[in-house]
């Protein structure tokens, strides 16, 4: 599968939500069984009420997702992590361990973090926040940059496992990282061999240009709060020169755009339902809606993709627990038959399934052109 | 009943048996047969590890004990969590996260982590010295009951009613808003995000041996693992723990001691000692030694091999800053069996300075009924020597005897981890005060 030409395929993920496993357990096989590349499991690092009055908490990501590994068999699993409130090498090794037991299909989403969370991390007083949230976008690119030289610490041929000889490993194919940054620092090596992606894929939520700045350096995904195709033309165009600055490939990015699709039998009854939902939400959060019958919904996903400024659709939280599986049930078909979106049951690590390679190892290769070790 | 799952087998040699695939320490699927045995044979819990260091290779137990959740349906399930290196907060979550997703079998190992190559993993100078380690771990664990105390609480209805107050919230509200933990080393404002997990508290495990070590157990443990070499030596340590509870206003079911015990078990002794040799010729002498060598100011493998070891050249445990109790175990086995360098090795290479035993199912199980009548063991943390094997074989030959003798449970009567060990729910504070 490659970014552009004629058999480019739309890229579909789903957010999870809720402190209830049974229900997100039924979100996973509605996403897994309608072909999604990834459901996306949310962090909450704070108490919050939602606009409902209830409380607007879900399971720890990993958790969740590692027991979601073992009752789906394709669907890539995409925790969220507040880069503020953690370490590159505790959430290294969560990846590792998740990417090993769903063979290859574990990525995060790293984000800054509430500032309102500072509290329930001692980030509090005299200190203030801390650079972490005050500079986060800085700080969330270390935080990546860190996962991937943890993941390289070790080679992918380190574990020789000679029985005759009683060595376990190549000690020479592990190694310490000592990395040092402004915001975060981990000597390594990790204490798990490199997972079978190599790098789990990460990816960032893009907003301002300290975002954009951000993903164009570290991200393998990029999900924006888009809300017109010109707007997206422009993210897009933005991100390739951002890329290419950085030395890397322009299609080494999939971009998605967020979005909350409602669907119903009849075009007014899509309509009167997208109001609603806009009330709820409130002026202040403008969203990008596709309502409709699933023709009039496919429709303009359709437009959106052939422009070719986006890969794909993350859909975010959705206010009505009906909406992702009417999606899936009735969109999702529409856009096979019109050719946009993969078959379904393909089973693939996370990194191919979204079109992208999988990494060398920095130090191997460093190694290979006779860099210093 | 507790089944230690730790890589091919805890014989360090395990990996190097024909059978062994040391590959599959990363593969879901051995360990959901491995905790598919210990259901089958009834034991209470299984409990994975950890370490922040080292060049080694293995699952994080957090993320693999939620995969095995959701392979098994009764077994209880304990995850070892630092309190040096994490933040309470996120430890609330992950750990009411696999009680709520298991249904009420989760538990949480709480270790102070023994390497001083831990912190700079986290980009800290040092390692905390070992006291002082304890005293932040005290901290970490009243906050996080505070926080699990201060858990949406499904009993009291009422929806979410913000209101003035510190918290912003109601007690009677179904979220109850306190936590406020404020210590000398973390402070967590609060309030808890997820729902009360179905235990209250996962059950609290610990297995410090050292004296801050047994008081920690004392006031928070409700398991504690320990690693004793004799009967006698478990016994004192039993009537030791037990003896601190009353100071902290505890009675001595509420605290359930498990030591550990590798069992190598097969239907003859001679054949039980086959296996035991077959796995003490694979021992890398080399590594072996290096290895030991950093628990003596010398190095073991400039000895004769069959020699005896150099017990003056050995670190006290006061000196050393990781796992003093097993310091002081290890120098008492040296001395009081005259060991030599090779012999010690051996010693070691099964499980570690924990209780080995070789022979027949009937003669493990008389000395187990031994250590569980006589005041040494309320139960124990079972470390086979090799996977799956080693395991079958207990489930398949131990466990009938001790349920003739009528020591274990012929079926599983709850469906928690508590229920399984008899430990009660905790009472959150504020049902207690109202
Ligand atoms: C069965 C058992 C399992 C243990 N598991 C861990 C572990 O996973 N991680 C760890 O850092 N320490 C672990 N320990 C070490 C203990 O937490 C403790 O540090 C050790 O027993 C020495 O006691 P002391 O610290 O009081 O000297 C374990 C100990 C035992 C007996």
């Amino acid at each position: 599968m490659s970014a552009g030409g004629a058999d480019r395929k739309l890229i579909l993920t789903a957010a999870l939500d809720g402190p209830d496993y049974a229900r997100c357990v039924r979100q996973a096989q509605i996403a897994e069984q309608a072909g999604f590349h990834a459901v996306v499991a949310p962090e909450s690092s704070d108490f919050r009420l939602g606009g409902n009055g209830e409380p607007e908490a879900a399971l720890e990501p990993f958790s969740l997702l590692a027991a979601l590994s073992a009752g789906t068999a394709s669907i890539g699993l995409i925790a969220e992590v507040h880069a503020a409130y953690n370490e590159p090498y505790h959430i290294a090794r969560k990846l590792g361990a998740l990417d090993y037991m769903s063979r290859g299909r574990a990525g995060c989403h790293i984000a800054p973090g509430p500032a309102a969370a500072a509290g329930n991390f001692g980030r509090t007083g005299e200190g203030g926040p801390g650079p972490r949230l005050l500079e986060a976008e800085a700080a969330a690119t270390e935080f990546a940059e860190a996962l991937r030289l943890l993941w390289d610490s070790w080679e992918d041929d380190a574990l020789v496992y000679d029985k005759r000889a009683g060595v376990q490993m190549d000690e020479g194919k592990v190694r310490e990282i000592d990395y040092a940054g402004r915001y975060y620092a981990v000597k390594g090596p990790l204490n798990i061999a490199r997972p079978p992606q190599g790098q789990p894929p990460v990816l960032f939520a893009v907003t301002g240009a300290r975002g954009r700045s951000a993903a164009a350096k570290e991200a393998d995904a990029a999900v924006a709060p888009l809300l017109s195709t010109a707007e997206a033309a422009l993210m897009r165009a933005d991100m390739r020169a951002r890329m290419v600055r950085n030395g890397r490939r322009a299609e080494d990015l999939r971009l998605l755009a967020e979005l909350c699709p409602v669907v119903a039998e009849t075009n007014e009854e899509a309509r009167e339902l997208e109001h609603r939902l806009r009330q709820a939400f409130g002026a202040a959060s403008e969203r990008l809606i596709f309502a409709g019958t699933a023709a009039a919904v496919a429709d303009r996903i359709e437009a959106w993709f052939r422009q070719e400024a986006i890969d794909g659709f993350h859909i975010a939280p959705l206010p009505r627990p009906d909406l992702l599986p009417a999606f899936a049930a009735k969109v999702v078909p529409e856009l096979r038959r019109r050719g946009l979106f993969r078959a379904g049951g393909e089973t693939s690590t996370l990194r191919s399934g979204l079109g992208l390679a999988r990494p060398n190892n920095v130090f191997a290769t460093l190694k290979r052109r006779g860099g210093s070790d | 009943m507790n089944l230690f799952a730790h890589g091919t087998g805890h014989h360090e040699a395990a990996w190097r048996l024909p059978e062994a695939d040391p590959r599959q320490t990363l593969d879901i699927d051995y360990y959901r047969h491995l905790a598919r045995v210990a259901e089958r044979g009834l034991m209470d819990s299984l409990f994975v590890s950890d370490a922040y260091f080292g060049r080694i290779n293995k699952l994080e137990a957090t993320t693999l004990l939620a995969a095995l959740s959701a392979a098994t349906e009764r077994i209880g399930l304990i995850a070892t969590v630092g309190t040096t290196y994490c933040e309470p907060y996120h430890l609330a979550r992950q750990a009411a996260t696999l009680d709520h997703i298991s249904g009420g079998r989760a538990g949480w190992n709480i270790v102070t982590g023994s390497a001083d190559a831990s912190s700079l993993n986290f980009g800290k100078a040092e390692h905390p010295e070992h006291s002082r380690r304890y005293r932040i771990a005290e901290e970490f664990v009243d906050a996080v009951k505070r926080l699990w105390d201060g858990g949406i609480d499904p009993a009291l209805s009422g929806g979410a009613q913000p209101v003035d107050g510190p918290s912003g919230l109601r007690p009677d509200s179904g979220i109850v808003g306190e936590a406020g933990f404020e210590g000398e080393y973390y402070s967590v404002k609060g309030p808890f995000n997820l729902p009360r997990p179905p235990q209250g508290y996962p059950v609290l495990v610990q297995a410090g041996s050292s004296e801050s070590g047994r008081a920690m157990g004392a006031r928070v443990a409700e398991v504690v693992f320990t690693a004793q070499q004799t009967f006698d030596a478990a016994r004192e340590f039993y009537a030791d723990l037990k003896s601190r509870l009353p100071a902290y206003g505890r009675l001595p079911e509420q605290l359930v001691i498990m030591p550990g015990l590798c069992p190598i078990v097969a239907d003859t002794e001679a054949e039980a000692r086959e296996l035991e040799a077959e796995l003490n010729e694979h021992v890398n002498m080399q590594d072996a030694l290096k290895r030991l060598s950093s628990r003596f100011e010398a190095d073991l493998s400039e000895y004769p091999l069959d020699g005896p070891v150099p017990l003056h050249k050995a670190k006290l445990p006061g000196e050393i800053n990781a796992l003093r109790s097993r310091q002081q175990l290890l120098l008492d086995m040296i001395e009081e069996e005259s060991l030599t360098i090779r012999q010690f090795v051996r010693r070691f290479a099964n499980g570690r300075g924990h209780f080995a035993f070789t022979g027949t199912a009937v003669r493990l199980a008389d000395e187990m009924e031994k250590w569980f009548l006589r005041g040494a063991a309320d139960g124990f943390n079972i470390m086979p020597q090799s996977f799956p094997g080693g395991l079958e074989a207990f489930v398949d030959k131990v466990i009938p005897e001790l349920q003739n003798r009528k020591l274990f449970r012929e079926a599983y009567e709850g469906t928690t981890l508590r229920e399984h060990l008899g430990l009660a729910m905790p009472v959150p504070r504020y049902r207690a005060l109202r």
